[in-house]
């Protein structure tokens, strides 16, 4: 099945296989592939959705998968889904196709919606012109299906070729489309409609951050008793395990367990966000969002859709990144990848309130606030910076505007397990290693932590910061943070710090203010890598750290002239 | 139009009550997020009914039974009350419209 | 017969594509998107960035980098 993006192929894949088709990936790449068996007859047949593509001639992956799947894995025939409101467009694509000599049946899909509009097709003409068979369906309503499984018993038929430069392709797909397409009176109704409040000058932002705020709260609210089962049990498991002798039930449950299971307790939290974020891109709302937001974002060389993942960052960073796979743009989404971090997330808040509480008992919140704006603030700066250098390059990107539809629950569903599933593949197994290392470090080799490496660690490094003045106990918070940021917390109250006469107020100001900014968490770090790359990976850690560094020292000096 | 007047005001009134609750006023537990919603949805309204036009009481109302499924979501997950949830009135009329 | 870049076109002004003045890639995306010479072309909203275009009763974003490169003659209204 080949088409272009938002045409109703998996509707009509849905509708030919009856719901029974998987999601996956193609080898290699993260293209999307969706695969499902149909009996017809007591024949029976496996189609593959290929990615939505518009032309053959740019260089994009999802052509490549397309290009290398029609050569290599030679189909038996080639199901060309058009989107009949939009005949011309479409047919650039089939008269491509034409060049593969592959028997092919015209799908003229969304028959009913073009009826609507006053818009019909001659499909016995265009069947003609294109020498293969032509069927009209509406895969929504299900119509055209019986007609087009008959066509796919007959085999469909190699078409005449039509091949050419692009240029001559358009010319040719114009003249077909005055032959076979008569429209009587073009308007869309619904899309006219909640195009022109969505997108209206004064509301179109206000109903924006109304829709991220209801992502926010699906994300976090409606999913915290799911997060808080998996937590509790983790934790029950990691108890009991520990409560076993020896060192070997120490490290399951208390490194193994406990680590992977912190991380674990996100998967409701990732699932709803990506249900959210499926819904969105489904119904159609996404692209208006982008085009809503890209003149404030581009000015910092990111686009419309950095917004996104950049919000959902106040939350949790690991969901945050993961919502960067909506960026098309390579650049564009690495940027916003590595400045997401400094969105303050919500595991970063506990530290604010100790320390703000016992430094800043009259303004906390306007000091929690403040280092809230810093976040962004950094985040954009940093977004435009690296933008101007490592990551140069204009943004040049177009978009369609789908029309607006229910999606589908099936493939909301598929669409929201298959990128869960993907995080917990790629991040688990860094996860795993990193939450043995550090429970090691913290419990060797003295059995307790003011002993263990971690403390040794702690000392050692405390040189760094001594021009910030902060004592070891305060750098070891750090370095346990790095597992999650709100262990931080707790270690302070483990090493039983009085902290309020370890530093004065700036000094505590200059600690959030490196709490906020330092290298991301474990969970952060996998998923930057498992969307990025490792060297990216890499580069955000020692960039992060140094932004830090260099941030706090000012803080610290600024706080020395008051 | 009649329609019209009637959302405005009682988006109005949720407004103004999830406000006050949001400052402990009354009962707590609203956020100052979930005002600027209903906020908006109640301009949206407003818009609709100086432009004399449709189309924004049907988006409003389409933003106002979203958010009310979600805030019962959140009420029955975490026990946080919203006057959001009081916008599933507008669901039939969204519903209605969009068919 | 005014030409001008389709970014410098004003919200709901019209006008037909003359030329892509680009490099191959974003001449061929574009075209595979239906934005082809003789086509007609309106402006639909416009927001600092990007700009929001509609042809053929479908509406594109177009980013202002990709939306510069293409020429529309705006006719007697530009």
């Amino acid at each position: 099945m080949v088409g272009n993006p938002n045409v109703g192929k998996t509707s009509l894949l849905n509708a030919l296989t009856g719901g029974n088709f998987s999601v996956g990936n193609f080898p290699g790449v993260t293209v999307e592939k969706k695969e499902g068996v149909a009996t017809i007859n007591g024949k029976k047949f496996i189609f593959v959705d290929l990615p939505g593509i518009y032309s053959f001639e740019t260089e994009s992956l999802d052509e490549k998968v397309t290009r290398d799947y029609l050569i290599k894995e030679k189909p038996d025939m080639v199901l060309n889904i058009v989107n009949a409101l939009n005949l011309e467009r479409n047919l650039y694509l089939t008269l491509q196709l034409t060049e593969f000599e592959i028997p092919m049946i015209v799908v003229l899909n969304m028959i009913d919606e073009a009826e609507k509009e006053g818009i019909s097709i001659d499909a016995k003409k265009l069947s003609k012109i294109l020498g293969t068979p032509v069927v009209k369906t509406s895969a929504v309503r299900e119509q055209g299906i019986d007609e087009l499984k008959r066509e796919i018993l007959k085999g469909g038929r190699i078409p005449k070729s039509f091949s050419g430069s692009l240029e001559e392709i358009v010319r040719m797909a114009e003249n077909i489309a005055k032959e076979v397409v008569k429209v009587e009176k073009v308007d869309r109704v619904i899309e006219e409609v909640l195009d022109e409040v969505f997108m209206d000058t004064h509301l179109g932002i206000p109903i924006f951050l109304s829709i991220m705020w209801m992502m926010f709260v699906f994300t976090y609210s409606v999913a915290e008793p799911f997060t808080e089962l998996l937590g509790s049990l983790f934790d029950f498991l990691a108890t009991y395990i520990a409560s076993f002798d020896g060192w070997l039930f120490s490290m399951l449950g208390d490194g193994v367990v406990a680590g992977v299971g912190s991380v674990l307790s996100f998967i409701p939290n990732i699932a709803f966000l990506f249900l959210f974020l499926s819904l969105l891109e489904l119904s159609g709302y996404m692209p208006r969002a982008v085009f809503l937001v890209d003149g404030f974002m581009s000015r910092f060389g990111l686009n419309g859709r950095s917004v996104i993942s950049l919000i959902m960052g106040f939350g949790c960073n690991v969901p945050a990144i993961l919502a960067t796979r909506s960026i098309e743009d390579g650049k564009v989404r690495i940027a916003t990848t590595l400045v997401n971090p400094f969105m303050s997330c919500s595991a970063r808040l506990p530290i604010y309130v100790l320390f703000a509480g016992m430094f800043f008992p009259e303004n906390g919140s306007v000091v929690i606030m403040s280092l809230y704006l810093i976040g962004v603030v950094i985040a954009l700066i940093s977004a435009l910076i690296l933008r101007k250098t490592l990551l140069e390059g204009e943004s040049e990107f177009i978009m369609e505007l789908p029309p607006y539809m229910l999606p589908n629950p099936k493939e909301l569903w598929l669409m929201t397990w298959v990128r869960t599933k993907h995080f917990i593949e790629k991040a688990g197994t860094v996860i795993l290693g990193m939450s043995i290392v550090v429970w090691y470090i913290t419990n060797y080799p003295g059995g307790s932590i003011e002993t263990s490496y971690a403390a040794m660690l702690g000392k050692a490094l405390q040189p760094v910061f001594s021009p910030m003045g902060w004592s070891w106990e305060l750098v070891l918070a750090l370095i346990t943070g790095f597992a999650a940021k709100e262990v931080v917390v707790a270690t302070i109250s483990v090493l039983n710090v009085d902290v309020a006469s370890v530093m004065t107020p700036h000094q505590a100001f200059a600690y959030m203010l490196f709490t906020l900014l330092y290298m991301p968490c474990v969970a952060t770090i996998a998923a930057i890598r498992a969307e990025i790359g490792t060297r990216w990976a890499v580069f955000a850690v020692s960039f992060s750290f140094l932004v830090a560094y260099v941030i706090s020292l000012i803080a610290t000096g600024v706080g020395l002239w008051f | 139009m009649v329609l019209a007047v009637v959302f405005t005001v009682y988006f109005l009134l949720l407004t103004v009550f999830e406000m006050l609750s949001s400052m402990n006023f009354w009962i707590g537990g609203g956020s100052p997020m979930n005002v600027f919603v209903l906020g908006t949805v109640t301009a949206t309204c407003l818009k609709g009914l100086v432009v004399k036009k449709d189309s924004y009481l049907v988006a409003a109302t389409l933003i106002a039974s979203s958010f009310s499924i979600l805030m019962i979501l959140t009420y029955l997950a975490t026990g946080d009350f919203s006057f959001g949830i009081l916008g599933v009135v507008a669901t039939p009329y969204a519903i209605k419209k969009l068919k | 017969m005014t030409l001008l870049p389709l970014s410098a076109l004003r919200e709901g002004q019209g006008g037909r594509v003359v030329a892509i003045n680009g490099g191959r890639g974003c001449t061929v995306r574009l075209m595979s998107m239906g934005i082809v010479p003789g086509k007609k072309v309106q402006i639909a909203g416009r927001r600092g960035g990007a700009v929001l275009v509609s042809l053929d009763g479908t509406k594109f974003v177009i980013g202002r980098g990709l939306a510069m490169k293409v020429i529309v003659d705006a006719g007697k209204e530009g």
